[in-house]
């Protein structure tokens, strides 16, 4: 399935291949089942839109992935199957509101803004599964958001790749580690589900977090994001393109890998889990990064980019508008660089 | 054509958004704001199918036992279910000492809601009031629903006076009192 997202993508845009890696651990070996993961989009209100001097990129683009998604799933075999996710910060309840969770109304306003996206993405048919991110968190108590989580593992009958926001590494680089260990144990504990107090403690990390930033000018990249050289869309795709590792990688390449396959390593111990394979956004820094566990066996940190913000290939050349799509197939992930046709 | 373009220019947001923030503090401080106090739940709703459980009969049997720990594996959320999409991927350890509690040889009743085995799944007090618009008709009292929360999700008991006759666990975020720190 993963010829056929392409080919649907290249209908819509010129694609550039980011990064691919193949595994056999990532515990999709079929060809029939396809995960397709949607990165940060921070959405705004067109007037809160106006106060800024970035925002979401390619709105009608995204819109367009978002049919052809449709179109692949409703039109998959009885065998087959197309997952959509949504990576968190969808809306970007913190800058569009001062009172972000005091007002209803606020996730309403910035849809209003993006109707046909927003239809899209939250359409039945798609069953778009919603991650809550730091700058969304506050959908946690609306009931319209109430199927929305802060992790997913999958597959679920046999989890093998851990699914969330990424925001949770930021706060381990900043906090001391036993104020947040029962947060720990939420999220990489598959035996724990959140009780109220620490949902509550994440709400208030995320806060901590968001009030500490100044994101007047920026929201995560101070400069483009660098992704190393991509390859034409078109191009066969070989096991291994553009990995990060230790002994080779592009500025930021490695973030957030170490805490990301130590947390793995904890929860592995202590939890009789089986985790390889993390999927986050936050960073707006597309890449495939990959590190050895202490049994030897790869541990794989997927950073699905955003739709905000820049990137630019370190082979030069001048900076895009970030646009990523990253997908999981037949035990081989994919992030795609989208731009509008010319 | 590249379209979101990369913008090269300011603007001054930081002196405009400092000027609202004063007058936001001065709204907060005048509206007494401090500890956030989510909605303390009352009365519990029942939410749509993608929230919740089938409505099991009590006591269980392996079967229904089995169903309950599936729904809790994804999350009580049917959707993620048909894309096998996991909130929850030891819902069956995790739960299992509940669900024996619930299952035979016991009868659970509504009493035992209040017993130290239960409180130690439900430590809080139970919610007399469920209100459920599927129902044709609003149950007497003596027959109405009650609820108790583990700390996630609410489990909602159907009884027949003093005996409990069905579960059906729900997510209702809305009414989770989270502990946060003050603003």
């Amino acid at each position: 399935m993963h010829e056929r997202l392409l080919e649907s993508l290249l209908r819509i845009a010129d694609v550039r291949l980011v990064a691919c890696y193949t595994n056999d651990q990532f515990g999709f070996a079929s060809d029939k089942r396809l995960q397709v993961f949607i990165p940060d989009l921070h959405l705004l209100s067109a007037a809160r839109r106006a106060l800024y001097t970035y925002g979401t990129n390619c709105e009608q683009m995204l819109v367009d992935v978002l049919r052809a998604l449709m179109d692949l799933k409703t039109a998959a075999a009885p065998d087959e199957n197309v997952t959509v996710f949504h990576i968190g910060d969808y809306l970007d309840l913190w800058r569009e509101s001062l009172t972000p969770g005091g007002d209803a109304d606020v996730p309403g306003r910035i849809k209003r803004d993006h109707e046909t996206l927003a239809e899209l993405l939250e359409d039945e048919r798609l069953n778009t599964h919603f991650l809550l991110g730091n700058h969304d968190f506050e959908l946690y108590q609306l009931s319209a958001y109430n199927r929305w989580e802060r992790r997913f593992f999958i597959p679920g009958s046999a989890p093998s790749v851990m699914v969330l926001h990424g925001d949770y590494f930021d706060w381990v680089e900043r906090e001391v580690p036993e104020d947040i260990r029962d947060v720990a144990v939420y999220l990489f504990g598959q035996s724990h589900e959140a009780g109220s107090p620490v949902v509550g403690k994440m709400a208030d990390l995320a806060r901590k977090y968001n009030s500490e930033k100044d994101y007047s000018q920026q929201l995560q990249l101070a400069k483009p994001a660098t992704l190393g050289t991509a390859q034409a869309g078109d191009a066969a795709v070989p096991r291994e393109y553009n990995v990060q590792r230790v002994n080779q990688t592009v500025d930021g390449g490695l973030q957030f890998l170490d805490i990301a396959c130590q947390e793995c390593i904890n929860a592995n111990r202590e939890f009789g889990t089986n985790l390889k394979t993390v999927i986050i956004g936050h960073t707006h820094h597309a890449r495939i990064a990959v590190q050895e566990m202490p049994d030897g066996s790869p541990f794989t940190l997927v950073d699905t980019g955003a739709w905000i913000e820049n990137c630019v290939e370190s082979s030069g050349g001048p900076a895009s508008p970030n646009a990523q799509i990253t997908a999981l197939s037949a035990n081989q992930v994919r992030i795609y660089q989208l731009q509008p046709k010319n | 054509m590249r379209c979101g373009a990369i913008y090269a220019g300011t603007t001054p947001l930081r002196p405009r958004l400092g000027f609202v923030c004063v007058i936001a503090a001065l709204l907060v401080g005048l509206a007494g704001c401090g500890t956030h106090q989510a909605v303390s739940c009352r009365v519990i709703p029942v939410p749509p199918a993608d929230s919740r459980s089938d409505r099991m009969p009590l006591p269980l049997d392996a079967d229904a036992g089995a169903k309950l720990s599936r729904s809790l594996t994804y999350g009580l959320n049917r959707n993620n279910e048909a894309d096998d999409v996991g909130a929850n991927a030891n819902a069956a350890a995790q739960y299992r000492g509940l669900l024996d509690l619930l299952s035979l040889p016991h009868h659970p009743t509504l009493q035992d809601l209040s017993s130290p085995a239960f409180q130690k799944w439900f430590p809080g007090a139970v919610v007399q009031q469920v209100v459920d618009a599927r129902d044709t008709s609003t149950p007497a009292q003596e027959h109405g629903p009650v609820a108790a929360n583990d700390g996630a999700y609410w489990w909602i008991f159907y009884r027949d006076r003093d005996q409990l006759t069905g579960v059906m666990v729900t997510k209702v975020n809305a009414c989770e009192n989270l502990t946060e720190a003050k603003r």
